[in-house]
C-alpha cells in the first residue's frame, strides 16, 4: 500500500534525526526565513513607534507653531528641528507620521479582529451544521462579497457619518466573508478526516469534536489570513481616508488622510506626499512578509 | 442470538449533476445487498480488493456512513433506527480501528488526550481515574507508560496503530471493526499488531470484524471469511475451508494471485490470472457481477441471473456458502477455465 | 567520463555506494551506507527491505535522479564500462530510457497527466532514436499491445486518468521498454495495486524480461514477489546489504536473523493456519549507526557482545557442500540446519479440479515452543 511508501520518505530522511514537535519545526523554519526576520523587524518598529509615540515624537502632532512660516508655494522642508519638514498646517511632519502609526495600528487591529471573529463564527456554524444552515450562510457571504467594499464604505459613511468608526466597520465587514469561507472550507476538509471519524465513532458529541478537533486544526490558515488581513486593513484604511471617508477632523494624523491632503499642495510641498506613503508601505510590507513566511512554515506539505 | 446480524445492507452514493438544482443521475453502488452474521467471540474476516465495498460495510455498521437500506441488528438492537443520544450510547459497544495510523489520530492532541476522550465522552473515568485508565490502556497495548504526554508524530506507524487500538478498547466494547488494521505498516511490524489483536481478543472476549485485502493475514486471524466483489459477498466459509477449497471463481483467482515466499511453490503453482479491470460500481454488470472477468463464465445464466449465496454439497464442512451458478461443476473439474474476452473499450 | 576496462561479465557494477542526506540543523541521514552488487546481462535481481532501508534511494542514485542540494553521493556505479556517478545531466538523460529504464510505484504521478499516453511513449522513441512521428506511433501501439492493453491503437490518444491503476502501470512498462534498455529497474511497481492486478503485472514483467533479455532489478518489500521473480536476492537493512544469495538458497536457508525474522513474521497461505507469527521486536527506527556495530542488533534475537563496537563485514558463508555465492553480514547468524526447518518441508503441489491451489503444507516439524517476542 502506498501509505507505507509515504512513510518511506519520512523514515528514510528522518530515521536517524531527532524528533521534532510540529511547533518546534514551525519555529525553526521561521527562524531561518529571512523574509520572516525582516518582516518581524518592520512590524516591531511599527508597533513600538505606535505605542511609544508620545516619547518618540519631538512635538505634538497638532501643534501648529510653524504656521507662520508657510507662504504660498512654499512649505518648509526637512531641516534641523523638523526632520521631515512641516506640513500645510504648520505641524511637524515627523511627529504626525509617528502618531499616525497609532491610528493605522488601531484601525488595522480592531477591524481585522472584528471581521475575523464574526467571520469565524459564521464559517464554523456553516461548516458544523451543513445543510440549509450552510447554504443560507454562504449565500449571505456571497452577497457580501458581491458588494464592492468601497460602495459599502461610502454608504456606511453616509449612514453613520464620516469617522474612524465607520472606516473600521466597513473594513471589518469586508473581512467577514473571507474568514467565513476560510473556516468553512477548513471544517469541510477536516470533517472527512480519519480522526474526526474516529472521535465520532467513539461517541464524542458533535460540538465537542468541532471545538476540540476541528477548530484547532483550522488555526494555521486563520493565522496566515489574519496577518494578511491586517496588512490590507491598513491599506484600506489609508485608502478610505484618502477618499475622505475617514474622520472629518483635519488635525488627526492618519496617514491616508495626510496623503489626501498633499494633493492640494503638491506643487509647493511635494515632499509631503513621500513620507506617509513610505510609512504605509513599510508597515504593510512587514505584515505581508510575516504572513507569507507563516504560510510557508505552517504548510505541512512543504518538507524542505 | 448473534452479536451482529446484517441483512441486505445497501449503501448507494448518489451521483448528482446540475448547477443550481442537483439531480441524481446515478449511484455508486458501493454495497449492494450484503448479509452476514457474527457470533459473540468470533472473528469474521471481510476480504476483497479495492472497490469491493468492504470498508463501506464496516463504516455503515457504525453509521459513520448512512446505509441506504437494509438492517443492522446489534445484540438485538436495530442500529438503523437509533439517532442522537441512544446512538451515541450504542457506539460505546461497537468500536473501530482505522487503517491509517497517521491520519486517525489528531496531530494536535497528546496520546493521553486521545485516549481519555472516549472515557470522557461516556463518563467512564471522571477526574484522576482517567489518567490511571489511560496508563492501563497503554500497558495493555504494549506502549511505554509515559507515552501519554507525547504527540502522535513522535511515534512510529506501528506504535500509532497501537494507540488506535488502545482507543478502541477504552470503552470496553463488545465488537471491534478493524478496517485494514495492518496494511499501512511495515511487514515486520504487522505481525506484532496481529499478535496483539489476537491476545486482546482472548483476554477481553472481543468479537472482531476484520476488513482487509491481505488474505494471508485474514486467514491467520479469522474464524470465518467472507469474500466481497463489487458490493456483494460472493463466498463465505470457515477460514481453513475457504483456503483449502475455494469455490467461487473470484476466490480461486484471488488465492492464486497471492505471492508466496517460497521459490519452489512459486515456480510450480498454476495461476489463474484475471484479465481486465474492475467494472465501475456505478454501473455493475448484469446478472453475476463477476461474469465479465470470470474464466469459467458459461453462456447461460451467468450474465442474466444474479446468483445467491447458497450451501453446496461439495464443500468441506458446514457453513460454506457461495454465490455461483456453476460452483459444483467447477469444483468437479467438469468446466475448464477459458480465455476471457476483453471488450475493446474496457 | 572515464572508460574503465570492459567488465566481461557484469552489466552493472555498484561499488561502495553511499548516499547521505544533509539538512541544516539536523544530523545527516545515511540512507545508503556502502552498498555493492553486480548485475549480469539478463539477470533478475531482487533488492528487498522495508521502508527506510535505502533500496529506493539506491535505484535513484544509479539513475542520477537524486537532487543536487542536500545530497552527497559517493562510490561507483559502472554501466558497461561507463562510470555513471558524476555524469553531466545531458549524458544522464541520454542514458535514461535508452540504457536503463525505471518503473515507479505510483503510475499516476509518474505519468504526465496532460500528455496523452501515445505522446509520452513516442516522445521517448523520438528522443533516443530520432524515429519519425508516424513510425513512433506505430511502435507505440505495438508496445501497448505487447503489455496487454486492449484496443491499443485507439488508446494512444487517451490520457493517464482514463486508465485504471493496473493499466497505467502497463503503460509505464511499455514506455520503459520502448527503447529496449539493457537494464530495467522496477521500484515497488505493484505495491499500490490490488493483488489480482499485481499478479497480472508480475507475469507480464516476467515474460517481457525474458523476451527482451533485459536485466531486471526488482525493488520490493514483498518476499513473495521476489521468490517468484528474482534469481538473486539482496536483503537490505538500514542502508546496507545484510544478506545476499540465490533465491532458493535464501528462502531455503536464510542465515541473517533479519531475513529469518521477516520470513517468520509473515503469515503464509501454505502454512498451517494456526502457525504463530513470530514478529521482529521493535521497529525499523530502533537502529544504531553502522559505525557503532550492527544496525539490526537492537532488534536481534541473536545479539551477542560482538555485535557492538564494529560493523560486521559482508562475507561469504562457509559453505558446507560447495563454495556458494551466499554472503552474510552477521557475526552470529541463524544456524543452517534449524533455518532449513523454519520453512516447512513441502510436498509437490496438489492440483485440485480447479487447477490452482498451491501446495498443501505438511505438518511443520514441531519446534520448541518459543515465547512470542515482546511487541
Amino acid at each position: 500500500m502506498s501509505l507505507a511508501a509515504a512513510e518511506t520518505a519520512e523514515i528514510a530522511l528522518d530515521t536517524l534525526g531527532e524528533d521534532q514537535a510540529p511547533k518546534g519545526e514551525v519555529w525553526r523554519r521561521l527562524r531561518r526565513n529571512p523574509a520572516f526576520i525582516v518582516g518581524t523587524v518592520l512590524i516591531a518598529v511599527f508597533v513600538l513607534v505606535a505605542i511609544f509615540a508620545p516619547l518618540l515624537a519631538p512635538y505634538s502632532p497638532t501643534d501648529r507653531q510653524w504656521f507662520d512660516e508657510i507662504r504660498p508655494g512654499f512649505v518648509p522642508g526637512p531641516r534641523s528641528g523638523n526632520l521631515l519638514g512641516v506640513d500645510q498646517q504648520g505641524q511637524d511632519e515627523l511627529s504626525r507620521i509617528i502618531y499616525g502609526a497609532r491610528y493605522s495600528l488601531l484601525i488595522g487591529i480592531v477591524s481585522t479582529a472584528l471581521g475575523a471573529s464574526v467571520g469565524i463564527l459564521i464559517g464554523t456554524l456553516a461548516g458544523a451544521f451543513g445543510g440549509w444552515v450552510d447554504g443560507l450562510l454562504m449565500r449571505l457571504m456571497d452577497v457580501m462579497l458581491a458588494i464592492p467594499g468601497l460602495l459599502f464604505a461610502i454608504g456606511l459613511a453616509a449612514l453613520l457619518g464620516r469617522s474612524l468608526k465607520s472606516v473600521m466597520i466597513a473594513i471589518a465587514v469586508v473581512n467577514i466573508p473571507l474568514f467565513a469561507r476560510l473556516l468553512r472550507s477548513s471544517m469541510l476538509a477536516q470533517r472527512e478526516s480519519d480522526y474526526v471519524l474516529a472521535s465520532t465513532s467513539v461517541g464524542v458529541r458533535r460540538w465537542r469534536i468541532v471545538v476540540q478537533h476541528i477548530l484547532p486544526n483550522s488555526l494555521s490558515p486563520v493565522i496566515v489570513q489574519g496577518t494578511l488581513a491586517l496588512a490590507t486593513a491598513i491599506i484600506d484604511a489609508a485608502g478610505l481616508a484618502f477618499l475622505g471617508l475617514g474622520s472629518a477632523d483635519p488635525s488627526i494624523p492618519e496617514w491616508g488622510r495626510m496623503l489626501a491632503d498633499t494633493q492640494r499642495s503638491l506643487a509647493s510641498a511635494p515632499q509631503l506626499a513621500f513620507f506617509p506613503g513610505l510609512a504605509i508601505v513599510f508597515s504593510v510590507l512587514g505584515f505581508y512578509l510575516v504572513g507569507d513566511a507563516l504560510r510557508e512554515a505552517l504548510d505541512p506539505k512543504l518538507r524542505r | 442470538m448473534s452479536l451482529l446480524e446484517v441483512t441486505d445492507l445497501t449503501v448507494h452514493f448518489p451521483i448528482t449533476e446540475g448547477i443550481l438544482i442537483e439531480r441524481q443521475v446515478g449511484a455508486v453502488r458501493a454495497v449492494d445487498g450484503v448479509s452476514f452474521t457474527i457470533e459473540r467471540g468470533e472473528t469474521l474476516g471481510l476480504v476483497g480488493e479495492s472497490g469491493c465495498g468492504k470498508s463501506t460495510v464496516g463504516r455503515s455498521i457504525l453509521r459513520l456512513v448512512e446505509p441506504t437500506s437494509g438492517e443492522v441488528v446489534f445484540d438485538g438492537i436495530d442500529v438503523a433506527s437509533l439517532n442522537g443520544e441512544p446512538l451515541r450510547k450504542l457506539r460505546r459497544r461497537m468500536q473501530m480501528i482505522f487503517q491509517d495510523p497517521f491520519s486517525s489520530l489528531d496531530p494536535r492532541r497528546t496520546v493521553e488526550d486521545t485516549l481519555a476522550e472516549p472515557l470522557r465522552a461516556h463518563g467512564l473515568a471522571p477526574g484522576k481515574l482517567a489518567h490511571e485508565r489511560v496508563t492501563e490502556l497503554l500497558d495493555i497495548v504494549g506502549l511505554p507508560r509515559n507515552s501519554g504526554s507525547r504527540y502522535p508524530h513522535e511515534f512510529s506507524g506501528g506504535q500509532r496503530q497501537r494507540v488506535g487500538i488502545a482507543r478502541s478498547l477504552a470503552v470496553q466494547p463488545d465488537l471491534i471493526i478493524a478496517d485494514e488494521p495492518v496494511s499501512a505498516l511495515d511487514v515486520s511490524i504487522q505481525a506484532q499488531v496481529v499478535n496483539l489483536l489476537e491476545d486482546l481478543q482472548e483476554r477481553f472476549g472481543l468479537t472482531y470484524l476484520v476488513i482487509a485485502h491481505d488474505l494471508a493475514v485474514v486467514r491467520h486471524i479469522s474464524d470465518r471469511v467472507a469474500v466481497m466483489y463489487l458490493g456483494r459477498i460472493v463466498e463465505v466459509a470457515p477460514s481453513e475451508d475457504l483456503y483449502r477449497l475455494p469455490l467461487h471463481p473470484y476466490t480461486i483467482a484471488l488465492l492464486s494471485a497471492i505471492p508466496i515466499p517460497d521459490p519452489d511453490v512459486e515456480d510450480r503453482r498454476e495461476r489463474i490470472l484475471l484479465r481486465g479491470d474492475l467494472p465501475s460500481p456505478a454501473n455493475p454488470p448484469s446478472g453475476c457481477r463477476f461474469h465479465t472477468r470470470c474464466p469459467w463464465k458459461q453462456p447461460t445464466r451467468c450474465d442474466t441471473e444474479d446468483p445467491v449465496l447458497r450451501e453446496v454439497p461439495v464443500a468441506i464442512g458446514q457453513g460454506h456458502t457461495v454465490a455461483c451458478h456453476w460452483a459444483e461443476q467447477i469444483q468437479a473439474g467438469a468446466l475448464r477455465p477459458h480465455e476471457v474476452e476483453i471488450p475493446a473499450d474496457a | 567520463m572515464t572508460l574503465l576496462p570492459r567488465d566481461p561479465v557484469n552489466l552493472l557494477s555498484v561499488r561502495d555506494l553511499e548516499v547521505v542526506f544533509t539538512r541544516r540543523g539536523r544530523r545527516p541521514v545515511r540512507a545508503v551506507d556502502g552498498v555493492s552488487f553486480d548485475v549480469r546481462a539478463g539477470q533478475t535481481l531482487g533488492l528487498v527491505g522495508e521502508s527506510g532501508c535505502g533500496k529506493s534511494v539506491t535505484s535513484l542514485a544509479i539513475l542520477g535522479l537524486l537532487p543536487k542540494r542536500g545530497v552527497q553521493v559517493s562510490g561507483s556505479v559502472v554501466l558497461e564500462g561507463r562510470e555513471l556517478l558524476g555524469l553531466p545531466q545531458d549524458e544522464l538523460r541520454d542514458m535514461r530510457g535508452r540504457d536503463i529504464a525505471m518503473i515507479f510505484q505510483d503510475p499516476l504521478s509518474s505519468l504526465n497527466p496532460v500528455l496523452t499516453i501515445g505522446r509520452q511513449i513516442t516522445e521517448v522513441l523520438e528522443r533516443h532514436f530520432g524515429t519519425s512521428p508516424r513510425d513512433a506511433r506505430t511502435e507505440a501501439a505495438r508496445l501497448l499491445d505487447m503489455v496487454g492493453i486492449p484496443g491499443a491503437a485507439r488508446r494512444l490518444d487517451d490520457y493517464p486518468h482514463q486508465f485504471s491503476g493496473g493499466m497505467r502501470q502497463r503503460v509505464m512498462i511499455a514506455s520503459a521498454l520502448a527503447c529496449k534498455p539493457k537494464l530495467l529497474i522496477a521500484d515497488e511497481p505493484t505495491t499500490a495495486l490490488d493483488v489480482t492486478i499485481q499478479a497480472q503485472i508480475l507475469e507480464l514483467l516476467k515474460a517481457l524480461v525474458v523476451d527482451s533479455q533485459a536485466a531486471l532489478i526488482m525493488i520490493t518489500h514483498d518476499l513473495g514477489v521476489v521468490a517468484g521473480l528474482c534469481e538473486k536476492v539482496h536483503v537490505m537493512y538500514a542502508g546496507r546489504i545484510v544478506e545476499s544469495a540465490d533465491r532458493r538458497e535464501l528462502f531455503g536457508s536464510p542465515r541473517h536473523p533479519y531475513t529469518a525474522g521477516l520470513l517468520a513474521s509473515v503469515p503464509r497461505l501454505d502454512q498451517e493456519r494456526g502457525t504463530p507469527l513470530r514478529p521482529i521486536a521493535g521497529s525499523p527506527r530502533d537502529t544504531i549507526p553502522w559505525v557503532d556495530g550492527c544496525a539490526f542488533s537492537p532488534r536481534c534475537p541473536n545479539r551477542i557482545d560482538l555485535c557492538l563496537g564494529a560493523p560486521p563485514a559482508l562475507a561469504p558463508i562457509a559453505a558446507e557442500v560447495a563454495p556458494s555465492s551466499h554472503e552474510l553480514r552477521c557475526v552470529n547468524p541463524v544456524p543452517a540446519p534449524v533455518a532449513a526447518v523454519v520453512t516447512s518441508r513441502r510436498r509437490p503441489p496438489v492440483r485440485l479440479a480447479s487447477g490452482t491451489r498451491a501446495t498443501r503444507a505438511t505438518k511443520p516439524v514441531k519446534q520448541a515452543a518459543r515465547k512470542r517476542a515482546k511487541p
